[in-house]
């Protein structure tokens, strides 16, 4: 051949393999391309199902609260996405210490096949609980296709999907097969990103309803009232502290300690079935447990949504004080009745006397009587102005009227009336009144009412000794300038537990029932407080107890620190109202 | 043995024992698949741990961090309690585990 065919030729077979070779690439880029978009489409595709299933998902699964719901849901919408034999879960039920392991079996399996996958959940639950799981614990349900014991298929494919939810296992998902090498960390990853989001939208609501829990329970708990409450099956909801206080109970107590702490005053199982059973609230009962009068009531609790009772609750009413008051009351009533009938009876006697020998009465002997009326009549009358006063304080229209004057005047007269009173007892009044004795703000009228009270009850409580009235100014610190009054006597003293009621409106009724001689309103105290602090001023006293006398402080405000006073002309008057509940 | 290459081998150990709870905990396909894609760890398909190849400590931090986004509280629960058999001078490099009480609880 000649040497130019050849080089043509080989020109041509050169070109030939060029094209070839090229067509070759152009080819494999386009199959490798069309490759690659099949994958992308297809992947595509898978993850528009996955999301489609996830979106199925989350509008089942909602605002749902409750775990095991959302572990069914996941567990039923798996089978859509995974190949599997079988897609089990268990379900733990802490507070009744209950598993439930329900499977549904996809294409036949051994029922040894079962049995491997509840073993491998078993393993891995009791590594995540950290303790064991008892078989009699656990309660068993397999749906779907028939467990075949001829088949031999052993798992081959698994993995476990936990559902942890604030930070407790509340279920396990289990996907299974008998085919090998079916699961990676690839084709499950979004099924652990579902049941993350999950639990984590469920832990987050949980977190805000246990907050909201919490609220209440701290409501509840710092009620003043005693509370607890008891669902239909006498299980204990809840109690809070006030009941623990008084029923002495430790902190977290059992219904058991409640009823033993009641100790037979209330039974409470019955109160609960009388509640549930009636319509309306049961009336009110009164108990008495450690010292202490308890008013009962009990309502049933009804749920909103079913209209069914959920439990009762119990509300443990501390009366102690007020059964108090309201015996005070009562033997206040008395004592005023007995203080008023007295001299009426006494009165009306006499005038019976008066009229059956009014003729055959010699001069002497009608002044003694009738001066006998007038005297009874002026106790009475008293004891009518102390209950007037104290009515007056109590609507808030008794009127103390302060003005700028001499303290001593008033000391130096109340004192001189008192010594005939003073020495029929054989008493002996001194009066010391400081030089520099500034001048007071007060009501010249109403001081006297407190220095009466003062003396007479000195005199009424003492037999002996000396009754001493002292004046002197007293200044503290920057505090403004008071007058300090007291009356010291030798006589019952005062016993600490009746110091705290003594200016109380029925302080008297204790310490007049340590003294015969002791008789009027016994609202003297009361009232001389009501006047000394609408002027300004406090009241107080000083006993080493009974037998050894007592002592009655009380200020008045100095005229100079009185802003008002300062302000205005030496006479301008300043009208403060006493006004009390 | 000095310090520094001692940590080095309770790394190792840690790594090794964290890949087992987690075969137990998740399957062995799971655990091992999430294990095999941190770079320079090799586990065989039974999940021993064949090969560490490098910063042990990261490689480490490297799997907790694969292994939590499966289940956050679960692994970090599991290591914490494996981490309670290893000397103190280990435990502190993870002492932030030990101390957040706010990593989220699922």
């Amino acid at each position: 051949m000649e040497p130019i065919a050849v080089g043509v030729s080989a020109f041509m077979a050169l070109s030939a393999f060029i094209f070839g070779a090229g067509f070759i690439l152009v080819r494999q880029k386009y199959t490798g391309e069309v490759a690659a978009s099949k994958q992308r489409e297809e992947e595509f595709k898978r993850k528009m199902y996955e999301a489609e299933v996830l979106k199925e998902i989350g509008d089942r699964i909602g605002y749902s609260l409750d775990a095991a719901k959302i572990v069914e849901i996941i567990s039923g919408s798996l089978g859509k996405l995974l190949p599997h034999s079988a897609i089990c879960h268990m379900l733990f039920d802490e507070k009744e210490d209950k598993v439930n392991f329900s499977c549904s079996v996809n294409e036949p399996v051994s029922p040894l096949f079962i049995k491997d996958v509840r073993e491998k959940m078993i393993i891995s639950s009791k590594e995540i609980l950290q303790k064991p799981i008892m078989e009699s614990e656990i309660s068993e349900s397999i749906a779907g296709a028939v467990l075949d014991e001829k088949l031999q298929g052993f798992v081959r494919s698994y993995f476990n999907l936990p559902i942890v939810i604030s930070g407790k296992l509340v279920g396990m998902i289990n996907v299974s097969s008998t085919r090998a090498d079916l699961y990676d960390h690839a084709n499950t990853e979004f099924l652990f990103t579902i049941a993350k989001n999950a639990a984590s939208a469920v832990s987050k609501l949980q977190e805000v309803l246990e907050n909201e829990k919490n609220k209440l329970l701290q409501a509840v708990d710092s009620l003043s009232e005693g509370v607890i409450m008891v669902d239909t099956k006498y299980k204990l909801v809840l109690v809070n502290r006030k009941l623990k206080q008084l029923l002495a109970l430790m902190d977290s107590p059992a219904l058991f300690d409640i009823v033993n702490a009641l100790s037979g005053t209330l039974d409470l199982r019955s109160l609960v079935d009388e509640a549930i059973a009636q319509d309306d609230d049961l009336p009110p009962r009164e108990i008495e447990v450690r010292d202490k009068v308890l008013q009962v009531l009990a309502s049933k609790v009804i749920d909103k949504k079913s209209q069914k009772e959920i439990g009762v609750v119990v509300l443990f009413h501390d009366i102690t004080d007020a059964k108090s008051l309201e015996k005070l009351r009562n033997d206040f009533t008395s004592m005023m009745v007995h203080e008023l009938r007295a001299p009426l009876t006494s009165i009306k006697s006499t005038i019976e006397l008066l009229q059956e020998g009014i003729y055959k009465k010699t001069a002497t002997d009608l002044d003694k009587q009738l001066s006998s009326v007038q005297s009874t009549a002026q106790t009475m009358l008293e004891v009518v102005n102390d209950l007037l006063d104290v009515a007056k304080m109590e609507a808030g229209k008794f009127d103390v009227i302060s003005e700028a004057g001499d303290l001593k005047d008033a000391i130096r007269d109340r004192a001189e009336a008192f010594k005939s009173l003073a020495a029929a007892k054989n008493l002996k009044i001194t009066v010391e009144i400081a030089e520099n004795l500034p001048k007071a703000y007060f009501d010249k009228v109403r001081i006297k009412q407190v220095l009466n009270n003062l003396l007479s009850n000195a005199v009424k409580f003492s037999n002996s000794g000396e009754i001493k009235i002292k004046a002197s100014p007293q200044q503290d610190k920057s505090a403004p300038m008071d007058i300090v009054v007291s009356v010291t006597d030798l006589g019952i003293g005062i016993e600490p537990d009746e110091g705290d009621k003594l200016f109380s409106r029925f302080g008297q009724l204790v310490r007049g029932s340590r003294s015969l001689a002791a008789k009027g309103s016994g609202l003297g105290l009361y009232i001389a407080k009501g006047i000394v602090e609408a002027m300004g001023g406090s009241i107080w006293y000083e006993s080493e107890g009974a037998g050894y006398g007592s002592t009655f402080y009380f200020t008045v405000p100095a005229a100079d620190s009185v802003p008002d006073y300062r302000a205005a002309a030496a006479d301008q008057v300043v009208i403060n109202k006493i006004a009390r509940a | 043995m000095p310090a520094q290459s001692q940590s080095r081998d309770y790394f190792k150990n840690i790594i090794a024992e964290i890949v087992k709870k987690h075969v137990v905990l998740y399957g062995p396909q799971i655990a091992i698949s999430k294990a095999s894609a941190i770079e320079g760890l090799e586990v065989t398909s039974e999940g021993e741990v064949k090969r560490v190849t490098g910063d042990s400590e990261y490689i480490l931090r490297q799997l907790l961090a694969g292994y939590m986004d499966l289940s956050t509280y679960i692994t970090r629960t599991v290591f914490l309690q494996i981490l309670e058999n290893y000397p103190e001078n280990t435990r502190k490099h993870f002492a932030f585990l030990e101390n957040n009480q706010d990593m989220e609880k699922f």
